[in-house]
């Protein structure tokens, strides 16, 4: 007698679709914030008396500053929100590079706003009397002058270099205390702002605008976590692959309903004592089906070491899916694939997605054959599709060719790679390397599509 | 129906109307707010309170009035006067000062009376309008007196504000003999403007 119990037919999951958002949307609406914030300003005094003393001119300016600050900080909050209407549209991996540039910007306007109005407030009292009176003296500036210092902490310990001294973990906590820092300053806007503290309707205009944005990062960022935490995957196999490299299937019956894509990537969180706070990005490994999800991943780090070993029955949150780079990019065109070391997975996942029109060409980079993985399930998967593989295995000093990604090579090899679409994962001197060097052989920049985020 | 849907990135080309409609709503938006912002008529109203007072630069020579008696309120019993129209020609000063802003008698051993040069400051522009004191020195060239002569005043909370503020910074910079005077909380560009246009006279003083 068969089973009674029902099983579905496994399928692809469904694609997420695609943003309605279109480039002409992110400009209006920065244009926009800028309008009202600028507007704001002039209509409440602007320039007036600019020319006539530095006490004037430098509370103008440090007006503005301020301004243009919480303008930089609010878009950079609507971007941590990860918003689907935004990520589906640029890929988380490109929001937090603009997320990171306006923090840059909000620090340089904070900075020049701190600079005005200490020079504003010291005539005629001396900077001594300016700097008591704005850290203490005046109302709710002492509260300031601590969240200053928070959000100044934040982006110093964004900075590339102390960003590699700290573990990703400390620095993400330190990161959180931005908010913090912004509540406290919120304060002095309001009571100090002359914009806020005698206009009531731009008063309202601004809380209000900070509430929606803090709801929207609550509901979209803290939501998002909230629902894959509710809901967690579980760990069906685990698989080694190659040294130091394994592949995790995890499985959950909700998938039904999930939407996933090829070339995504999802952020992972094994809940286990000690490793449930942190969450680490992987690229799926393979199409996305009802059957599960997989990942390839290599020890390269404390984090993903963990991973690696990790046991079958463990429950993990995952987060997402995120991503634009998927092979739908290849369209009716021929590809070329180019993986280094782990960045092997996602162009598994790719490889699978792909039509038999595609031709696809493999060029597998690793440094030693103790590294390869899947090469097999490529070999198959290729041949399918009328294509082939290369692999440029052993050290760069060991290659036949000092670059074998330098466009003479990469010709040699593929006579047609300018008509070809290309995809790269792998590390980041490799994908420059591959960029470098097909652009030169002819490709359009639109046809050369690159992953970062993984690990 | 969903999976009709085109896939992550790929989108069709959008209309002309499509790309600009969006910016041309936000920016109607935007204008009306602006517009909207500390009731509908205050633009125009500011714009008339700065042609009235054309903008003076507090670095050009201070007026000295040669009789007091003319425009000043020597004759006064107190220091701290704040006069609320905003012409200065027809200025009356009345001592309507709040009740928190106690007359002050503060006269120093060495001041004297009150009785010296009657100075006009420029009048210093700030955010919100403008400030113009009425100053007076001891023949001892020591302050002796602060009139208001001029305040924002064309906005409620601009009045509530200076009204209670500036009776406070009259007194002080009689009782210091200087600019040296504390901002109150919430008329900090008062303060400001208040500071620079005192400044100002006691710069041309000798």
């Amino acid at each position: 007698m068969p089973q009674r119990t029902i099983r579905m037919p496994i399928r692809k999951l469904r694609s997420p679709g695609t943003s309605l958002i279109r480039d002409t949307d992110v400009g209006a609406v920065i244009g926009f914030l800028t309008l009202v914030v600028v507007g704001m300003w002039w209509h409440h005094g602007g320039m007036i008396g600019f020319g006539n003393s530095m006490v004037l001119r430098m509370t103008a300016l440090d007006q503005i500053t301020g301004l243009l600050c919480s303008e930089a900080g609010l878009l950079g909050l609507i971007l941590v929100t990860r918003t689907p209407l935004l990520e589906r549209k640029y890929g988380l991996d490109r929001l937090l590079n603009w997320h990171r540039l306006l923090g840059v910007a909000m620090s340089l306007l904070l900075i020049l706003h701190i600079v005005f109005s200490v020079w504003a407030w010291s005539i005629p009292g001396g900077v001594f009397n300016a700097v008591k009176s704005l850290t203490g003296g005046e109302s709710y500036m002492a509260l300031t002058a601590v969240g200053t210092l928070f959000v100044l902490l934040v982006t110093l310990s964004s900075l590339k270099w102390f960003r590699n001294q700290l573990s990703y973990e400390m620095w993400y906590f330190i990161h959180l205390t931005v908010y913090v820092g912004l509540a406290m300053s919120f304060s002095h806007q309001i009571v100090l702002g002359s914009d806020f503290a005698t206009d009531k309707f731009a008063r309202w205009f601004w809380v209000g605008l900070h509430v929606v944005i803090i709801s929207w990062i609550i509901w979209s960022r803290w939501g998002s976590l909230v629902r894959a935490s509710v809901r967690p995957l579980r760990v069906a196999s685990v698989t080694h692959e190659a040294q130091g490299v394994t592949s995790v299937v995890l499985q959950g019956s909700h998938l039904q309903q999930h939407r996933a894509q090829a070339g995504q990537f999802y952020l992972l969180r094994q809940v286990v004592r000690g490793r449930w706070w942190q969450a680490n990005p992987f690229s799926l490994s393979s199409v996305p089906t009802t059957a599960g999800l997989r990942f390839t991943i290599k020890a390269r780090g404390e984090a993903s070491e963990a991973m690696t070993k990790i046991r079958v029955g463990t429950k993990v949150i995952a987060e997402g899916p995120y991503g634009v780079c998927t092979p739908d990019a290849v369209g009716d065109k021929k590809a070329l694939l180019v993986a280094g070391g782990v960045g092997i997975g996602p162009i598994v996942s790719y490889l699978e997605h792909l039509k038999p029109s595609s031709e696809p060409i493999v060029l597998y980079r690793a440094h030693s054959d103790k590294e390869v993985s899947h090469l097999e399930e490529i070999e198959a998967l290729v041949k399918e599709r009328n294509g082939r593989v290369h692999t440029l295995i052993g050290p760069r000093a060991k290659l036949k060719v000092a670059d074998p990604f330098s466009p003479n090579v990469l010709l040699k090899l593929i006579p047609d790679l300018a008509s070809r679409v290309v995809m790269v994962a792998g590390p980041e001197s490799m994908v420059k390397a591959v960029q470098r060097g097909s652009k030169a052989a002819g490709v359009p920049s639109e046809n050369i599509h690159a992953e970062r985020a993984w690990w | 129906m969903s999976q009709n849907r085109p896939p992550i990135g790929r989108q069709s080309k959008p209309t002309f109307a499509r790309q600009v409609m969006p910016a041309v709503a936000l920016t109607a938006v935007g204008v009306g707010f602006v517009s909207l912002l500390d009731g509908s008529t205050s633009g125009s109203v500011g714009q008339t309170a700065v042609a009235m007072n054309p903008v003076v630069d507090p670095n050009a020579p201070t007026t000295i009035v040669a009789d007091p008696n003319a425009t000043a309120p020597a004759a006064q019993p107190t220091n701290t006067t704040l006069a609320p129209t905003p012409v200065p020609a027809t200025a009356t000063p009345v001592t309507a000062a709040p009740a928190n802003a106690t007359p002050v008698t503060a006269a120093p051993a060495n001041s004297g009376a009150c009785d010296g040069d009657v100075v006009t400051s420029p009048s210093a522009q700030f955010r919100y309008g403008v400030i113009q004191l009425q100053t007076q020195f001891t023949t001892a060239n020591v302050l002796c007196n602060v009139t208001v002569l001029q305040f924002p005043n064309d906005r409620r909370t601009s009045v509530q504000i200076n009204n209670y503020a500036l009776p406070i910074y009259n007194q002080e910079a009689v009782q210091n003999h200087s600019a040296k005077i504390r901002a109150i909380s919430g008329a900090t560009y008062s303060w400001q403007a208040y500071v620079a246009a005192l400044q100002a006279v006691l710069d041309s003083r000798p």
